[in-house]
């Protein structure tokens, strides 16, 4: 019995260090993205530095990771991919590109989430 | 079993070594979006470059001109055992296939032409790459496939690289460059005056002289 105790135990524990939580994962990081209203200043102080731009940064791109635990997003920052093409970047850890495209007064026109890893 | 996997077993059969084709899973940093059925969802002549990244996401790289934009993973398909390697089969190399999908935009940012190139490479060591690569080129598919040690112009910087051959052209890209890039090289063939093959201490050497007086 007390074989069995410890050995669920230890499982448990196991399960908690494998699947700590991103402290930093918010599941209403993007609810203030809304187009036609949302402008380029808002999306620059509440998302940071965007990973790529586009188009005279008429687009702006970001890399979001996803903690299932909380249902939040998180931003990441580009990763450097370290392997036959050193040039490319990693998707390593995450999981949606967000995409946000902005008209000539730099007002959200578009944006998409894109699912870029399983 | 596609083409290029049956090819790579065919060939590890007549070269003293094995192919163990293992489950093609993307390697780890690898982006997973390029699915046959994303990749058709792109409309050359209707997209811009807007809608691309919105159906995309963030490409893996781009011109600096922002023409060109590719989209690439990476999958595990085997591992090479060879005989007589010295190994426990820890450190045996393997077998990736990368996908590339090329996009090409107009200078108003319309997407004008889409292709797709794919490449078997086998890692042997981390400085050592074999590779071959099918697919198309400017919507020419790629007959052949093979790599070089080029030297154009008989130039002191010989660079090794791949050539490619389409129907109408010649391509080559130097190894360093990605397959997105522009061929170092483009030959078409009606701009050939003569080629010769001889045999040199390190192999066969393929020599085409062009009607405007170069050498490669």
């Amino acid at each position: 019995m007390k074989v069995k105790i410890s050995a669920i135990l230890l499982l448990l524990l196991v399960v908690a260090g494998c699947a700590t939580a991103r402290p930093d994962a918010r599941a209403d990081l993007l609810n203030f993205i809304c187009n036609g209203q949302t402008t380029k200043t808002e999306v620059l102080i509440k998302l940071g530095q965007p990973s790529a731009t586009f188009e005279s940064e008429n687009i702006f791109t970001y890399r979001l990771g996803f903690d299932a635990h909380n249902n939040g997003y998180y931003v990441m920052e580009r990763g450097l991919y370290a392997r036959v093409y050193p040039d490319y970047t990693t998707w390593e850890a995450i999981k949606y590109s967000l995409v946000l495209v902005f008209d000539g007064h730099n007002v959200l026109r578009e944006h998409s989430l894109v699912e870029v890893t399983q | 079993m596609k083409p290029i996997m049956f090819a790579a077993a065919i060939a590890s059969l007549t070269t003293g070594c094995v192919f163990i084709p293992v489950p093609h899973d993307y390697v780890v940093g690898s982006r997973q979006n390029m699915t046959e059925q994303s990749t058709n969802l792109i409309q050359p002549g209707k997209d811009t470059i807007e809608k691309l990244m919105l159906k995309m996401g963030e490409p893996d790289a781009v011109s600096p001109d922002e023409r060109r934009i590719t989209y690439a993973s990476e999958k595990s398909v085997g591992e090479l055992f060879i005989f007589g390697l010295d190994t426990d089969g820890s450190d045996l190399p393997n077998v990736s296939s990368y996908r590339f999908l090329n996009i090409m935009l107009d200078h108003h940012g319309v997407v004008t032409n889409c292709f797709l190139i794919k490449q078997l490479s086998i890692g042997v060591s981390p400085d050592n790459q074999m590779s071959m690569f099918v697919g198309s080129i400017h919507g020419e598919p790629i007959k052949v496939s093979f790599e070089a040690l080029c030297n154009p112009d008989f130039n002191p910087r010989a660079f090794y690289g791949h050539i490619m051959l389409t129907d109408s052209t010649l391509y080559d890209f130097e190894e360093s460059q990605l397959p997105h890039d522009d061929p170092v090289l483009s030959l078409r063939y009606e701009t050939i005056k003569n080629y010769w093959v001889t045999n040199d201490p390190f192999g066969p050497s393929l020599t085409i002289s062009t009607k405007d007086g170069h050498n490669y």
